[in-house]
């Protein structure tokens, strides 16, 4: 069974609505249909890396081999956990989770998106929700990261709502233009005042906890 | 449908015993459980870097990780399509075709292991014939290239009775000491020579054709 070999599969974590769970090969194909169905209007690019700009094919093959090499080229010690977020058993966007030397520095940066008829709802909150009880509650993290491109109010908004405080700025370039990146922290005490969502968390068994780089085989 | 964003999960390759095709999550699962329950005797390690010698969920693990990240790397300039043997139903093992700029090159290296309990039975050559189908039939190829370290006799016999011929060596270095590796080559016509078995190539369209960098 695949979750012998990759324990992290076994975590599930649910919400009121959602639930988030890393992608078999089906879920991916059905995460490359939201991407080509499209994940933002055109008027504001809020990816660094454009890649939805591609045409619809393209965008969902980009989307199943980026989410495959994060997969991949996971280990305890630099991890990405591409949730897929599944409401009414459909595949409706992604919640990321990634870190480095996570067992040292106590902190993660998340990243996630929605297929386009899926915004609008609530739903952006609920998954980042989910994957900050994970973060806090699950694995004992200090401190969440996230950041988005000045004028994503979506994306600031869920930050905001959710206790982070601003943390600073990038400069990124997009097609020759300077872009301004705002970065957001989330500690403890914040994320336990700002709760909005109750969320459950399931699978996450003392193998799991050691591809991420915690447990015994740390000590 | 996987198909529509990675056509070339389309290709199948059958010969009489053997089916080749690129793993779903279930083959990749099946593929590390004939990574764990082993793929070689202790007494000769034909892998540079020794991921076999690992305990048995690592190497399963590794075997589901090394795969899922060569599909994601895929691109029409290099790529390497990791397809696994299936027997009779089940994941035996897996054999890798690689290129670089293969539209320029038009040559491409060959890779497989197979379940310690699938040795002896001819299906490494099996398998190696049909990928070769695969390339020279189906892509049109001018040259296969192998390796195997010196004493891999089950893969150099292989290469030799398909009909590829020496093609120089490489030292590396394995556990502090130099080993040497054996380059193989075969060309077309001698392919065409040594044909050993029917293969059927179904699937390789041409937007395949075209994830692997051919218009």
């Amino acid at each position: 069974m695949l979750t012998d070999y990759l324990p992290v599969y076994r975590v599930r974590l649910r919400t009121d609505r959602l639930e988030l769970r890393l992608p078999d090969m089906d879920d991916l194909v059905a995460l490359a249909d939201r991407a080509a169905e499209g994940v933002h209007t055109p008027d504001f690019m809020p990816f660094v890396e454009p890649w939805t700009e591609a045409a619809p094919l393209e965008r969902g093959r980009a989307t199943l081999q980026w989410q495959m090499k994060a997969i991949a080229g996971s280990t305890p010690e630099d991890w990405a956990l591409p949730f897929v977020t599944v409401h009414e058993g459909k595949v409706i966007g992604m919640q990321e989770v990634t870190a480095k030397r996570f067992g040292v520095t106590r902190e993660a940066t998340t990243g996630s998106w929605l297929g386009l008829a899926h915004h609008g709802q609530g739903f952006g909150t609920e998954m980042r929700a989910a994957v900050l009880a994970f973060l806090f509650e699950g694995i004992g993290a200090d401190f969440a990261l996230s950041a988005s491109f000045d004028g994503n109010e979506p994306s600031a908004g869920v930050s905001r709502k959710l206790g982070y405080l601003a943390d600073g700025v990038d400069y990124k370039v997009l097609r020759d233009q300077r872009r301004l990146d705002r970065r957001w922290r989330l500690d403890r005490e914040r994320w336990e005042a700002h709760r909005t969502h109750e969320v459950a968390i399931e699978g996450l068994d003392e193998e799991a906890r050691a591809m991420l780089g915690l447990g015994p085989s740390q000590a | 449908m996987l198909a529509d964003y990675l056509p070339i999960y389309r290709i199948r390759v059958r010969t009489a015993r053997l089916e080749l095709r690129l793993p779903d999550t279930d083959d990749l699962a099946a593929l590390a459980d004939q990574a764990a329950a082993g793929v070689h005797g202790p007494d000769f390690q034909p892998f540079k870097n020794a991921w076999t010698e690992a305990e048995p969920l690592a190497r399963g693990r590794t075997a589901i990780l090394w795969n899922l990240n060569l599909i994601a790397a895929v691109t029409p300039d290099r790529w390497c399509l990791p397809f696994v043997a299936v027997h009779d139903g089940r994941v035996i093992g897996k054999q890798d075709l690689a290129g670089k700029q293969y539209a320029v090159t038009r040559e491409a290296t060959t890779s497989s292991w197979l379940g310690a309990a699938h040795h002896g039975k001819g299906l490494g050559t099996e398998m190696r014939a049909a990928v070769l189908a695969l390339l020279f039939d189906g892509l049109g190829a001018d040259h296969a290239l192998s390796d195997c370290l010196d004493g891999n006799g089950p893969s150099e016999a292989v290469s030799r009775k398909l009909g590829y011929r020496p093609d120089g060596i490489d030292h590396q270095v394995y556990n502090g000491e130099r080993v040497t590796s054996l380059r193989w080559r075969l060309t077309r016509a001698d392919w065409e020579a040594h044909r050993t078995h029917d293969v059927a190539v179904d699937g390789l369209d041409n937007d395949a054709r075209a994830m692997l960098g051919l218009a």
